[in-house]
């Protein structure tokens, strides 16, 4: 039957409260669980144990956000005061593998990001920790264990044995080429492996985002071309 | 057809519409009301062949008096044609230009008729009305009391309400209810004076015993 | 035809009413704004248009969803408009399915417009292979609906606000149930981890439904994980509204 509207008690407010409260509990209790992606670290980390809050939280909207870091990365590594040095180095590689964690199939930023670590900053463990990322999630990707094949062959030869018979498994696994061509390919690297090099610097040259990478890029080119003047 | 008006009387918190509420099987458990517990000789009535009439236009303001046809038709798994429409929209009073307007430009008296309109589809022979003829202006009271009257022609009537005056003209069986008891059942008495003593003598918070003069209906 | 009838007279409704005609507007500048991305080299050059798209119509069809929901519940609750109805012989499952169906059919409406618009567009500026994409707003119109099923089960025996606020919390864990399994594997002790499996097996896991990495970025998608995806939604909201039914068919009408 219809009455006079009346106030609610303290007790119903309390109870309808009580679920907005009980919703913020819960959400908190969420966000609790997800680590911050840039907390210090000295290294490299195992992907598995990387779970930034922004993908979860983020919902369906990871890549959006993904691309956001992306086109804002370039200048915040741009303004670092020592662009170049093994600070530098850590925070281009934590950005990159942030923005990969949140949309692991970027593979221009992938590529872009292993190639300038393995040949700007020659450190070919932390452009794989990268691909690694992507593997996490896509681990059938013969691509990208390919890429990780002629990066560890461009820029630290001869490559570490342990690294190879991993890969012959991983190769073997997937029905991929047999090892026969691989160590063919490993005695045409040793002769291809400056141009290969030069022919990642000017694909990087191209794809650069700010004028301070141009000028590294360059810059390593250079001393590259001078290095092996007939490449 | 043989048929009988029940009225259902009684001051405001008695169980008139808790008693309504039952018969149409609203509720589930004996501790879902406290007036249940007297009320375990009386069974709901079968939906089937029932229409019920709300004491309050809970109908969705957004959806015209045609589309409420057509839902209601549908809720109870018939068809219904423009003409009959048209023919239910007559029988209530209600100008058939008005279904293609949205419910919330009817005024009280049209949604009181409309919500007679919804009850006839599938001509049910038993109508439930919770104080149909309350909040009407005299000139709707006047309409709703002689279509009332019209209808109990050929239809079984459960009707609740206040007013002691309507109540004698529909009634036939006279039940009333006194703080979720069932204080008298009987034929509707001699003159409207008669149903005013008996009315009275059943006040809120009384503790009359029960008086019954008839079989239940 | 009692759920047909009920899914007719509330999508009628919902139609009608002046927040969804402020949704349909606010659809349209979303719209715009992705639209602007062209103007942006970097936007195309880096799939920036087609990602705001997908995301822009992901939030609208989940706006829509929920406040469709809210629309139908608030009404039902503070108009009574369930009073009539079971003065017919309609079962409390039929209520419940025939309400969330009229408001799921214009979510299922407006992703189909969505599409639309997609593929008229990406045809325009001969963007390639957009088959992804266009599975990707199936997917998130999959989604809207389970969301709208949650809120629906949760408005059985909560008001209709409390409802609402959890179902958009859940479709906010649902989308990091994933993650949250992997970090307490690692992490924390067989109690905890036990606590959050029960979590990820009965809760809805929403991140089935963003496949946004692949599809922007042109990757292929398992045949077998496609079928599970498009199966999930289904079997979860029928076990929703069931259950929903059933605790709604034991509370009594009209008070």
């Amino acid at each position: 039957m219809a009455g006079l509207p009346r106030k609610r008690t303290w007790r119903e407010f309390l109870s309808q409260a009580s679920h907005l409260l009980y919703a913020v509990l819960i959400i908190s209790f969420f966000v609790y669980f997800a680590p911050s992606p840039l907390e210090n670290s000295t290294g490299p980390v195992a992907p598995v144990d990387y779970v930034p809050h922004e993908r979860p939280l983020s919902g369906a909207f990871h890549t959006l956000l993904a691309d956001r870091y992306w086109l804002l990365s370039a200048r915040r590594l741009e303004q670092h005061p020592e662009h170049g040095s093994a600070a530098a180095k850590q925070n281009f590689f934590k950005e990159i593998k942030h923005i990969l964690t949140l949309d692991p199939g970027f593979t221009p930023g992938l590529h872009y990001g292993a190639t300038y670590l393995a040949s700007i900053y020659r450190d070919v463990d932390l452009s794989h920790a990268l691909v690694d990322v992507v593997l996490d999630y896509y681990p059938d990707w013969a691509d990208l264990i390919i890429f990780k094949i002629t990066q560890e062959i461009s820029y630290r030869y001869p490559p570490r044995p342990a690294l190879i018979d991993r890969w012959l498994k991983a190769l073997d696994d997937l029905s991929y080429p047999t090892p026969v061509k691989l160590n063919d390919a490993l005695v045409y690297a040793r002769e291809q492996q400056a141009a290969w090099q030069q022919k990642d610097l000017r694909w990087l040259l191209d794809n650069a985002r700010t004028q301070a990478e141009k000028q590294i890029i360059q810059k390593r080119l250079h001393d590259l071309e001078s290095d092996h003047p007939n490449r | 057809m043989d048929t009988s008006t029940l009225v259902l009387l009684g001051h405001n918190g008695a169980g008139k519409s808790t008693l309504i509420r039952h018969f149409l099987g609203y509720y589930r458990r004996e501790s879902d009301h406290p007036f249940l517990k007297t009320w375990r000789d009386i069974q709901p009535l079968d939906r089937r062949n029932l229409g019920f009439v709300p004491e309050l236009p809970w109908l969705d303001a957004q959806l015209t008096g045609r589309e409420q046809f057509q839902l209601m038709a549908g809720l109870k798994s018939c068809r219904i044609s423009r003409d009959e429409i048209a023919h239910l929209t007559q029988r209530v009073g209600l100008d058939t230009g008005a279904l293609d307007y949205p419910l919330s430009h009817y005024s009280k008296g049209m949604k009181q008729r409309l919500l007679i309109a919804l009850a006839l589809i599938n001509d049910p022979t038993v109508l439930l009305l919770d104080e149909p003829l309350s909040g009407l202006d005299p000139f709707g009271h006047e309409q709703v009391m002689s279509l009332l009257l019209t209808l109990k022609a050929d239809k079984h009537l459960i009707v609740s309400t206040h007013q002691l005056d309507d109540a004698w003209k529909l009634a036939d069986q006279i039940w009333v209810l006194q703080n979720g008891l069932l204080v008298f059942q009987g034929p509707r008495p001699e003159s409207a004076d008669a149903l005013s003593q008996l009315y009275f003598r059943y006040p809120p918070h009384g503790t009359d015993s029960v008086h019954r003069n008839a079989p239940l209906c | 035809m009692p759920v047909m009838a009920l899914t007719r007279a509330t999508a009628l409704s919902l139609l009608r009413n002046g927040f969804s005609r402020f949704l349909f507007v606010l659809a349209f500048f979303f719209m715009a704004g992705a639209l602007l991305m062209l103007s942006f080299d970097i936007g195309v050059r880096y799939r920036l248009l087609e990602n705001t798209l997908l995301s822009s119509q992901c939030f609208l069809l989940h706006l829509f969803a929920w406040s469709f929901g809210f629309d139908v519940l608030k009404k039902n609750a503070a108009e009574k408009l369930y009073v009539l109805p079971f003065s017919t012989t309609l079962s409390a499952r039929s209520w419940l399915l025939g309400r969330f169906s009229g408001a799921a059919i214009l979510v299922v409406g407006m992703g189909l417009l969505f599409l639309l618009v997609n593929t008229v567009l990406f045809t325009a500026l001969k963007i390639e292979t957009f088959s992804v994409l266009m599975l990707q707003v199936l997917l998130y119109v999959a989604s809207a609906c389970l969301s709208l099923a949650v809120i629906f089960f949760l408005s059985c025996f909560l008001d209709v606000l409390s409802a609402l606020i959890y179902g958009v919390v859940l479709w906010i864990i649902g989308h990091g149930l994933d993650e949250l399994l992997l970090l307490t594997d690692q992490q924390f002790e067989p109690v905890v981890q036990l606590l959050v499996q029960c979590f990820y097996y009965l809760l809805p896991n929403f991140s089935f439904f963003d496949i946004s990495s692949q599809a922007l970025n042109r990757l292929p998608i398992e045949t077998g994980k496609l079928v599970f995806i498009l199966t999930y939604p289904l079997i979860y909201i029928v076990v929703l509204l069931d259950i929903g039914a059933a605790i709604f068919s034991r509370k009594p009408i009209g008070q």
